[in-house]
């Protein structure tokens, strides 16, 4: 049998491939960019950073419904891609968010973002299935397949899936797709504690049903809010679900249809209840559901503007006034077993403490495969954390 | 297939190793090194290739391990982890101047947490141990390899393990939330936790599947489920494999997640009967077994539309299990398949590969073609819903040349896997078995990339080395060369 080869080629691809080797060999490091609709993740060590912009490579690459696989180029639109798949009535279960028009799969892939659904359906790494890459040697590479059982090599697409563009540049992304439900519908609990709102999604979160979305919106500066939790399916199923949790639960009860529903969780996706104000930041903290509330304390006691839970209590939204004290935002989330993002306030702003730092053991390890991928260092080399 | 050379300087020092492990355990009864001990510990599950360590460590805590890859470290003596030795693919094949760590020792849970869905184990936990510390409560880990009575969770994370719910569950890798990880050099780093997310890169998604090469897993958080309320298996015989495919690619486009489909073709079935004799149809070519879970209300609504799916592809008869003992007998056919396969031919090989599920016709046609060109017999079981294949090569290892025969035969049917966008392993991993076959799927610089991962986290190469990698870079045209006792051309080589 013959060997395999990387044959296809387009102006696009070798453009980038020369663009990698020049910069490798010239010692100076590139950003690689999309839509630029994530560039407020990671730190930002200079803005001078030429850009290695993979938005041309746009083109889908194979789509088989009957396979729920679908694989693409990274520049393209995750707009597009939705409108393809909604078609076949199938999507990307991962929910991943735009945050800007421009949004691109590739883009998603490297940021490792995933909206509401995350805590039922997976992550992105979870729906990552290939990849091909050009590393920082210029050499391109596959790895993972296109079949949703592999266990053949090490697991590197997954390892891409999040690395905020620092160890290759994504030119080929495989993906798992889900059918579409048939319909959603969300239950809100308004006026609700935020104890007994934690209390509930986590009892949900645990209920043999196909709840797909648990997120918590406190009115601004009172102990109470709004609790959503969404349920997804065939139409009979899920209002016999709706019926089941309305039965078990107290207070100011009401229930959003299709398009309501639909609409409160593209806005929670989008970041819409969150959106920082002048003089103000944004973090986000992903820990373990059941500590979130144990969070929140600790936030506002340095400051804590607003804040929102989504994921069941999993990933918790916060507002912080600028300037807040990073380092202690990290420590708080160190201490309890979460990671946390801090979300740039605008292009002037260096982002230093981006993300929560490492074990020394895990740092070394990043590093070590940084390295690997990327041995000259021109992939971003200061985007997660502060080169030593 | 060659294993790298045993080198004499560390059989020498073997004595000297097992003093200084005496040492460092204290217990004598951590320490195997016997012969007639080591027995045990000779093969994994793909017994075709067997071979001695010089010694093998009980370990009972990280703390010991870590201690343990130190001392190797300083010997230079490369390490093999090992859990269950359920293994498929000889990932877990002794070297012959190596040390095994066994962590079956290290077999207590640590944590239950409910309300975070995640149960924190020793890696030597059982897969169905997880289950059963949970299933009181509702609750239960989903993937279930089919040795999950034995295997351990961390092996299964090793191998990234799979079972018959992948398509609906995931495998191993997307029920995972945290390891603990002794690595090559001695150092104990937790990846994860209980959140969803880790800081920095995945490398939890690295260590999974890494069959032993990256790190030695010591303890595992595990994300568990709520059980299922419903659960209703059907049955539905076909004429051909063919149709039967078809229906599989209906099922999925019309919008339902099956948490299973598996099909058997004519010949396990008939073997299948003769074993157990669970009322499957006799003299027909094929059937599917196909299983909705989840909330009542929506299987409900999904029976319909299932039965006239399968009835619209061809299925000439149609069982659907009504009452939980029903459904269990429907699936112990499917679940005996491989023990009662023994009962037909002497031996079997069973084979793994991964493919697109709409290319199952046109490859299932090319192993039946293959079949009588090889000669040899071929029994097809796979879980349809992801595409995962597990051809059973039927042969007899008495029989001059079939054993080589059947590994030909076994890797004609990876490569045809690969051909028509599939992959080598599914489920088993590449182990020894596959290695040799790593360069069909990857280009030189894809292997250079893989290894330079493996040198990231293991520079000096002492964990697991000879596995998954082959040692020489070319697409080995029939598969693996297989070296029987005494008919060898070099009789004083280390082969197995």
């Amino acid at each position: 049998m013959a060997k395999p080869t990387r044959s296809d080629r387009s102006a696009a691809l070798e453009a980038i491939e020369v663009q990698v080797v020049e910069a490798g060999a010239a010692g100076t490091p590139v950003e690689i960019t999309g839509g630029r609709t994530k560039a407020g993740l990671g730190r930002r060590e200079s803005d001078s950073l030429p850009r290695l912009d993979a938005s041309a490579l746009d083109q889908l690459v194979s789509y088989e419904p009957g396979e729920l696989v679908l694989v693409v180029q990274p520049g393209m639109r995750l707009s597009a891609v939705e409108e393809l798949l909604a078609g076949e009535n199938q999507h990307l279960a991962f929910e991943p968010p735009h945050w800007g028009e421009g949004a691109t799969v590739g883009g998603t892939v490297a940021c490792g973002l995933s909206g509401p659904r995350r805590f039922k359906v997976g992550a992105a790494r979870d729906f990552v299935l290939g990849i091909e890459l050009v590393d920082g040697r210029g050499e391109r590479i596959r790895a993972g397949g296109r079949v949703v059982k592999n266990v053949t090599g090490y697991d590197v697409s997954r390892a891409l899936t999040g690395s905020f563009g620092t160890l290759g540049v994504l030119t080929e992304i495989c993906l798992k797709l889900w059918p579409r439900p048939e319909t959603q519908a969300t239950l809100v609990v308004d006026g609700c504690d935020r104890v007994d709102a934690l209390a509930l999604m986590l009892a949900w979160a645990a209920l043999p049903l196909e709840i797909t979305g648990l997120a918590y919106l406190p009115e601004g500066g009172s102990p109470v809010g709004r609790l959503l939790g969404r349920i997804e399916g065939p139409e009979p199923a899920v209002t016999a679900q709706l019926r089941r949790l309305v039965e078990g639960t107290a207070g100011s009860i009401s229930e959003l249809g299709e398009a309501e529903s639909a609409h409160v969780w593209k806005q929670l996706r989008e970041l819409e209840f969150f959106q920082p104000g002048a003089d103000e930041e944004l973090w986000r903290f992903s820990l373990a559901p059941a500590h979130a509330l144990r969070l929140v304390e600790q936030l506002e006691a340095h400051d804590l503007l607003r804040y929102g839970l989504d994921w069941g209590g999993g990933q918790v939204w916060a507002l912080f006034p600028a300037r807040v004290a990073a380092s202690s935002l990290h420590r708080i989330a160190l201490l309890l077993g979460a990671t946390a993002w801090r979300f740039a306030r605008g292009p002037e702003d260096a982002n230093d403490e981006a993300f929560t730092p490492l074990s020394p053991g895990v740092h070394r390890l990043n590093q070590r495969l940084k390295q690997a991928m990327d041995p000259k260092g021109i992939f971003s080399p200061g985007r997660m954390y502060r080169p030593d | 297939m060659q294993l790298p050379p045993p080198s004499q300087k560390r059989l020498q020092q073997r004595d000297e190793l097992v003093r200084r492990l005496r040492k460092l355990l204290g217990d004598p009864d951590q320490i195997i090194h016997r012969p007639e001990d080591l027995v045990v510990y000779e093969c994994d599950a793909l017994s075709a290739y067997r071979q001695q360590p010089m010694t093998v460590i009980l370990a009972s805590s990280a703390e010991e391990v870590s201690r343990v890859v130190r001392l190797c470290g300083e010997f230079d003596i490369p390490i093999v982890p090992w859990g269950a030795g359920t293994g498929l693919s000889g990932g877990a094949l002794p070297l012959s101047d190596g040390v095994v760590i066994s962590l079956a020792r290290m077999n207590r849970i640590l944590d239950i947490d409910l309300e975070n869905r995640a149960v924190t184990v020793e890696a030597g936990v059982t897969n169905l141990a997880i289950t059963r510390a949970v299933e009181d409560r509702g609750f239960y880990y989903a993937p279930d390899p089919s040795s999950q009575l034995a295997c351990t969770i961390g092996g299964n994370i090793a191998e990234n393990s799979g079972g018959v719910h992948c398509l609906k569950y995931g495998t191993t890798t997307n029920n995972i939330l945290g390891v603990q990880v002794v690595l090559a050099d001695g150092e104990v780093v937790d990846l994860g936790g209980k959140s969803m997310d880790q800081g920095g890169y995945d490398l939890l998604a690295l260590m999974t599947g890494s069959e032993g090469l990256l790190g030695i897993i010591t303890e595992a958080t595990v994300r568990i489920l709520r059980k299922p309320e419903s659960a209703r298996a059907f049955m539905a015989v076909f004429d051909s494999v063919e149709s039967t495919g078809q229906a599989v690619s209906d099922i999925i486009a019309s919008g339902m997640v099956p948490s299973g489909m598996e099909i058997m073709d004519r010949l396990s079935i008939e073997a299948v009967e003769d074993f157990l004799g669970c009322g499957y149809p006799r003299g027909v070519e094929a059937l599917l077994l196909v299983e909705l879970d989840g909330v009542a209300a929506e299987v409900e609504a999904r029976i319909g539309t299932l039965e006239t799916l399968l009835r619209q592809a061809g299925a000439t008869e149609l069982r659907r299990a009504d009452t939980e003992e029903e459904r269990a007998r429907l699936w112990s056919g499917r679940k005996a398949a491989f023990p009662a396969m023994g009962r037909v031919a002497p031996d079997y090989y069973c084979m793994d590969g991964t493919i697109p599920r709409g290319r199952l016709p046109e490859v299932l046609s090319l192993i039946q073609a293959m079949s009588k060109n090889f000669g040899l017999q071929v029994a097809n079981v796979f879980h349809a819903g992801d595409g995962n294949l597990h051809p059973l090569i039927l042969y007899d290892s008495n029989a001059p040349g079939e054993l080589e025969r059947a590994e030909s035969f076994g890797a004609e049917i990876l490569q045809l896997c690969v051909r028509v966008g599939g992959v080598l392993s599914g489920e088993h991993g590449i182990g020894v078995e596959k290695r040799d076959l790593m360069p069909c799927m990857f280009t030189d610089a894809d292997l250079d990339t893989q290894e330079r991962v493996k040198a990231a986290f293991d520079p000096r190469q002492l964990l697991n080395p000879g596995k998954v990698f082959p040692l020489l870079r070319r697409c080995i045209p029939g598969g693996s060369m297989h070296v029987h006792a005494g008919e060898l051309p070099f009789p004083g080589l280390e082969r197995f």
